[in-house]
C-alpha cells in the first residue's frame, strides 16, 4: 500500500500546489482551521480524478494489488492529510496562545480540531463509496453539496459562541469524545466495507 | 510446468465473444500472440490477470488459478505491459522507480535505470511529456525490473522504432535464456514474433484457430500455386486458404493431405496467418 500513497502523495503535491498554500494559509487563520482540514481529508477525491484521468487502474490491476488495497490506500491517505494538517493546526493555535494572539480558549481550539476531523474524515467516507462505484465526474455535484452543507454546518456550530446572543446550542463537552469517535469508527468501518463491494461492482461493470 | 494455461475459456462482450479459449505457453519460452484488431488479444491478456472476469473455463498462471487468493502473490512475478503506459503524467523516471520499489518486492532500481538509459528515456521528463515509444519503453523498463518469471506483453512494441523494436526483442530474448523465464508477446507485427517465437497463437474473432510450434508450422503448411483447372484437384481437407490472382491461384495447404510430387513452396508465418483469416 505504500507504493499507492506515494504515488497519490506525489501526484497531489505535483498537481495541487496553490491548493497546498491555500490549505497553510487557512491554517494560519483563526476560525479558519476547519477549512483546512476538510480541504485535506478531500485530496483522496482528487487523487481518484487522476487516478481516472491516467486510467492509473488498469496498469494496478495487474500489480501486486488488491481491491481492499485499492480502497483502504485512498481512506488512509485522507486520514494522513486531515491528520497531518490537524497538527499543524494545533502546533499554530499553541503559537497563538503563548503569543497571546487568536480567539477562544487553547483546549476549546483543540476540541474544535478534533471535531473537525472527525467531521472532514466522516464527510469523505459519505463522498469515498459514491466516487468509487459512479466515478468523480458524475458524483461531482453530490460531493460538492455533502462537503459545503457539513462544512457549514460545523462552521456556524462552533462560530455561536463567538458571537454573543447568538441562537443557543448545546455546550460541547470533551465527555462527548468516546461517543464521537465511536460513530465515526463506525461510520469509517462501514464505508470502507461499501467502498470495497461497489468498487468490485464498478470494476465487474467496465468489465 | 506450463507458464500459462487456459482452458475452455470463455466471456461475452455484447457481440463479441472469447469462445472456449485454450491456450498453453509452456515454461522457459516465448509465445506470440497474434490476431486483427479487435480479435480478443488484450481481453485475453486481461482475463489472464484476472483484470476481467471470465465466464466459464480455468485460467492457470505460473501453475496457480487466477482467481485464487494466491494469485495476488503471483502477480510480484508477472511484468505486464499493456497497450498503453497508464501512469500519472505529472510522474517522471525517478517516482515511478519510487513508487515501484513499493509496490514489487523485488524491484531492482540499478536494473530500471540501467533500462531507462539503454532506451535513452530522461529520468527527469514527465510522463506526460514523453512520446509514445518512450512511454511503452519506461513500461518496459518497469515489466523487466522487479525480476518477473513471466512477462506479459500486449502490443508492447507497436510504438517503436525498428532499431529499438529490434533491441527490445534481443532483451525478450535473452530474458528467456533464464531457467522457468516465459513470454507471451502480442502484436500485429509478424515479423517480430517470427523472429523471436517459439509458439504461435493465432486468435481470430474471439477464438484460437492456430496454436502451434513455430518451428511445426513449416511442416505442417505451404503453398501451391497451380492453374484453376489444376487446383480444382486438390483435396478438399488439404486446402486451408486459396488467394485468386487470376490466372493461377495461391494456395495454403496442409502438406500430410498431399502427395510428395506437388511443387509445394515455403510458406512464411504472414502467409499462414493471412491465408487462415481470409479463408477461401
Amino acid at each position: 500500500m505504500k507504493g499507492l500513497l506515494l504515488k497519490d502523495w506525489l501526484v497531489i503535491v505535483k498537481q495541487t500546489k496553490v491548493y497546498f498554500l491555500l490549505m497553510f494559509l487557512f491554517a494560519l487563520v483563526p476560525g479558519m482551521g476547519i477549512y483546512s482540514i476538510f480541504f485535506g481529508a478531500l485530496l483522496p477525491m482528487t487523487a481518484l480524478a487522476y487516478d481516472e484521468r491516467s486510467k492509473w487502474g488498469q496498469m494496478a490491476k495487474m500489480m501486486p494489488y488488491s481491491n481492499h488495497k485499492m480502497v483502504a490506500e485512498k481512506y488512509l491517505f485522507g486520514y494522513l492529510l486531515a491528520g497531518g494538517i490537524a497538527v499543524l493546526e494545533a502546533v499554530i493555535q499553541i503559537l497563538y496562545f503563548i503569543l497571546g494572539i487568536g480567539e477562544g480558549e487553547l483546549l476549546q481550539n483543540m476540541g474544535v480540531i478534533i471535531i473537525s476531523v472527525l467531521a472532514a474524515v466522516n464527510v469523505m467516507a459519505l463522498q469515498l463509496p459514491v466516487i468509487f462505484r459512479m466515478g468523480v465526474e458524475k458524483s461531482r455535484i453530490f460531493l460538492m453539496f455533502v462537503t459545503i452543507s457539513v462544512m457549514f454546518g460545523l462552521q456556524s456550530y462552533f462560530s455561536v459562541r463567538v458571537f454573543e446572543g447568538g441562537v443557543s446550542r448545546p455546550e460541547w463537552s470533551p465527555y462527548m469524545m468516546p461517543e464521537i469517535f465511536a460513530i465515526t469508527l463506525i461510520i469509517q468501518f462501514v464505508s470502507v466495507m461499501l467502498s470495497e463491494r461497489l468498487y468490485g461492482c464498478a470494476v465487474k461493470k467496465k468489465n | 510446468m506450463n507458464a500459462i494455461e487456459m482452458k475452455h475459456v470463455s466471456k461475452t462482450y455484447g457481440s463479441f465473444a472469447i469462445k472456449d479459449l485454450n491456450l498453453t505457453l509452456p515454461e522457459g519460452c516465448i509465445m506470440g500472440l497474434v490476431g486483427e484488431n479487435g480479435a480478443g488479444k488484450s481481453t485475453t491478456i486481461r482475463l489472464l490477470m484476472h483484470s476481467v472476469t471470465k465466464e466459464a473455463g480455468e485460467i492457470k498462471v505460473l501453475g496457480v488459478d487466477n482467481t485464487s487468493k494466491e494469485f495476488l502473490g503471483v502477480r510480484e512475478d508477472v511484468g505486464v505491459v499493456l497497450d498503453e503506459a497508464y501512469f500519472p503524467e505529472v510522474l517522471n523516471g525517478w517516482d515511478v522507480n519510487k513508487i515501484m520499489k513499493h509496490t514489487y518486492k523485488n524491484w531492482e532500481e540499478e536494473t530500471f535505470f540501467r533500462y531507462l538509459d539503454q532506451f535513452h528515456v530522461e529520468r527527469q521528463k514527465k510522463f506526460k511529456d514523453y512520446s509514445k515509444g518512450m512511454k511503452m519503453k519506461l513500461a518496459i523498463a518497469v515489466a523487466l525490473s522487479h525480476k518477473a518469471k513471466l512477462l506479459i506483453l500486449d502490443e508492447a512494441t507497436g510504438g517503436l522504432d525498428p532499431i529499438v523494436r529490434d533491441e527490445i526483442l534481443d532483451i525478450f530474448n535473452e530474458f528467456t535464456r533464464e531457467e522457468g523465464h516465459s513470454v507471451l508477446i502480442s502484436s500485429h507485427i509478424v515479423s517480430d514474433l517470427e523472429k523471436i517465437c517459439d509458439y504461435v497463437a493465432f486468435l481470430h474473432k474471439g477464438e484460437i484457430i492456430l496454436h502451434e510450434e513455430k518451428d511445426r508450422l513449416q511442416e505442417i503448411y505451404g503453398i501451391l500455386r497451380l492453374g484453376k483447372r489444376e487446383a480444382e484437384e486438390i483435396p478438399e481437407e488439404a486446402v486451408v486458404g486459396v488467394r485468386d490472382n487470376g490466372y493461377f491461384k495461391e494456395i495454403l495447404v496442409k502438406r500430410e493431405f498431399l502427395p510428395e510430387n506437388y511443387p509445394i513452396e515455403r510458406a512464411g508465418m504472414e502467409d499462414i496467418i493471412l491465408y487462415l483469416a481470409k479463408g477461401e
